[in-house]
C-alpha cells in the first residue's frame, strides 16, 4: 500500500503530536507533584481612579505550585483616609503554573500600600 | 484512521486530492462528534484539576478503542497490524489537531493558562473527536471496491459496546448532574435503573428492529453465552459499567467517596454508557446474525 507525500507528511506530523503529547503528560505526571501554592502581588502605583468613582489596583494572582486550586479567596486591606478598608475576590479555578489577572476596589485611593493576602482555597 | 475505500489496487497510490478529502471527511465527523464537549466547561476544568497520568490514561484508552473499532467495525480490507497502528495515530493526530483548533477559536487557548492545563485541554477534547474521525472512515465512507463486510464476532462487539458506552458517557460524566443523581437516588431507584438500562440495550440491539439491529428472529442469533441476546445485553451491560467506573475514577469524581455513593454514580451513569454500548453495536452487528443463520 503506497502512501502518497501528503499522506507521509500527515502521518509524520500525527507522530510528533502524539508522542508530544503522551511523552509531555508521562513526564508532567511523574515530576510535578507539588501541591498549589498561590502567591498574589498587587501593583499599587498601577491603581487609578474608577469610571463610577472609588479605586481600583490591579492585582496579580499566581498558581505557581504543581497542582490546581479552586475557589480562591483574595483579600486586600488598604487605609483610606485614615480608615482601614478590605476588599475581597474569588477566583473559580486556578492551574497549576498559571496566572489571572484582577481589579482590587476601594472607595478611595489608599493613603499607603494595598497589602494582599490569600485567604484559602479548595484543593479539587 | 481508515485510508481511501476507493484504492482499487494494493499498489497504487492514491491521489493527494483524495488523501486531502479523506482527512477533511474525518475532521468534520470529528467536529459533528466533538463539538459537544468542545463546549463544555467542566471538561476544560477537569484539564486543569486532574492529574497529568489520568488524563494520559484516558487518552491511552481512547486510543485502544479507535484501533478497536477501526480493526472491526465497517468495510475492512486487508490490513497489517502495523497499518492499522498508523491508522490510529493519524486519526489521534488529526483529533488533537482540530480540537486545538476549535479550542483556540473559542478563545480556550490563552497562553497565560500554562503549557500543563493547555496540552491537558487538548489532550482530554480531542477524544470525543477522535471518536467522530473514526466513525468517518468507517462508518460514513463508500466502500472500497472488492470489500465486503464481515460479521464481527462477540468480543468485537463488546469493544464497540466499550467506545459507545465512552463516547455518550463522556458527555456527562463531567457535569455536576452525576454528583446529583448520583448522590440522591435510594437502592430502589438504582434498581429499576440497571433494570431500565438492561432493558433499553436489548430492546435497542434485539427487539425493535433499528438497521444495524439483530431483530426479528432470537433463534438465528449466535449460541455462545455471550452471542445469545440475554447474554450479550448482561456483558454489554457490565462493560458499560465498567466503562462509567474507569471514567468516574479518570475525571476525580471518586475522590473522597464511599462505596454505597459510588455504586450510585456507576449505576446512573450507566443508564447513559448503556445506551451508548447499545447505539454502538447497531454500527456493527447488521449482518453478523444474518451470516450465523447461513453457517446454520
Amino acid at each position: 500500500m503506497k502512501r502518497n507525500w501528503l499522506e507521509w507528511g500527515i502521518l509524520a506530523i500525527s507522530v510528533a503530536l502524539v508522542v508530544g503529547l503522551v511523552g509531555y503528560l508521562l513526564i508532567s505526571g511523574f515530576t510535578s507533584a507539588g501541591p498549589a501554592e498561590i502567591r498574589a502581588e498587587v501593583t499599587p502605583n498601577e491603581g487609578g481612579a474608577g469610571p463610577t468613582g472609588g479605586w481600583f489596583v490591579p492585582l496579580t494572582v499566581r498558581n505557581v505550585g504543581g497542582k490546581a486550586a479552586v475557589s480562591i479567596v483574595v483579600e486586600g486591606t488598604a487605609t483610606i483616609a485614615g480608615v482601614e478598608e478590605s476588599s475581597e475576590l474569588t477566583v473559580d479555578l486556578l492551574a497549576a503554573d498559571s496566572e489571572v489577572e484582577l481589579v482590587l476596589g476601594f472607595s478611595g485611593q489608599p493613603d499607603g500600600g494595598v497589602q494582599v493576602r490569600v485567604v484559602g482555597f479548595e484543593m479539587p | 484512521m481508515a485510508r481511501s475505500r476507493k484504492r482499487s489496487s494494493a499498489g497504487a497510490r492514491r491521489s493527494v486530492r483524495q488523501t486531502a478529502l479523506d482527512h477533511l471527511r474525518a475532521a468534520a465527523g470529528g467536529l459533528l462528534v466533538g463539538l459537544p464537549l468542545l463546549w463544555t466547561m467542566e471538561m476544560w476544568e477537569h484539564a486543569a484539576t486532574q492529574p497529568p497520568l489520568k488524563l494520559l490514561f484516558l487518552f491511552g484508552l481512547a486510543f485502544a478503542i479507535v484501533v478497536g473499532f477501526n480493526a472491526v467495525s465497517g468495510f475492512r480490507r486487508e490490513r497489517t497490524w502495523l497499518e492499522l497502528l498508523e491508522d490510529a495515530i493519524q486519526g489521534m493526530g488529526l483529533s488533537i489537531v482540530v480540537a486545538a483548533a476549535m479550542l483556540y477559536v473559542l478563545g480556550r487557548l490563552e497562553p497565560e493558562l500554562g503549557l500543563a492545563t493547555l496540552v491537558g485541554r487538548v489532550g482530554l477534547l480531542s477524544i470525543p473527536v477522535a471518536f467522530g474521525t473514526a466513525l468517518a472512515s468507517t462508518v460514513l465512507s463508500e466502500p472500497e471496491e472488492g470489500s465486503h463486510r464481515e460479521p464481527v464476532g462477540p468480543i468485537g462487539r463488546l469493544l464497540v459496546a466499550a467506545g459507545g458506552a465512552l463516547y455518550l458517557a463522556l458527555n456527562v460524566a463531567p457535569t455536576d448532574e452525576v454528583r446529583i443523581l448520583g448522590a440522591e437516588a435510594d437502592v430502589p431507584l438504582l434498581l429499576l435503573a440497571i433494570v431500565a438500562s438492561l432493558l433499553i440495550s436489548l430492546a435497542i440491539v434485539f427487539v425493535i428492529e433499528l438497521p444495524g439491529g439483530r431483530g426479528g428472529s432470537w433463534s438465528a442469533q449466535g449460541r455462545g453465552p455471550i452471542e445469545q441476546p440475554v447474554g450479550e445485553t448482561v456483558a454489554a451491560y457490565a462493560t458499560a459499567q465498567l466503562v462509567s467506573l474507569l471514567l468516574i475514577f479518570s475525571l476525580g469524581l471518586a475522590d473522597g467517596l464511599g462505596a454505597r455513593a459510588l455504586a450510585g454514580y456507576v449505576v446512573m451513569l450507566g443508564t447513559v454508557a448503556s445506551f451508548g454500548s447499545a447505539a454502538g453495536r447497531l454500527l456493527v452487528s447488521g449482518e453478523a446474525g444474518e451470516t450465523q443463520e447461513a453457517a446454520t
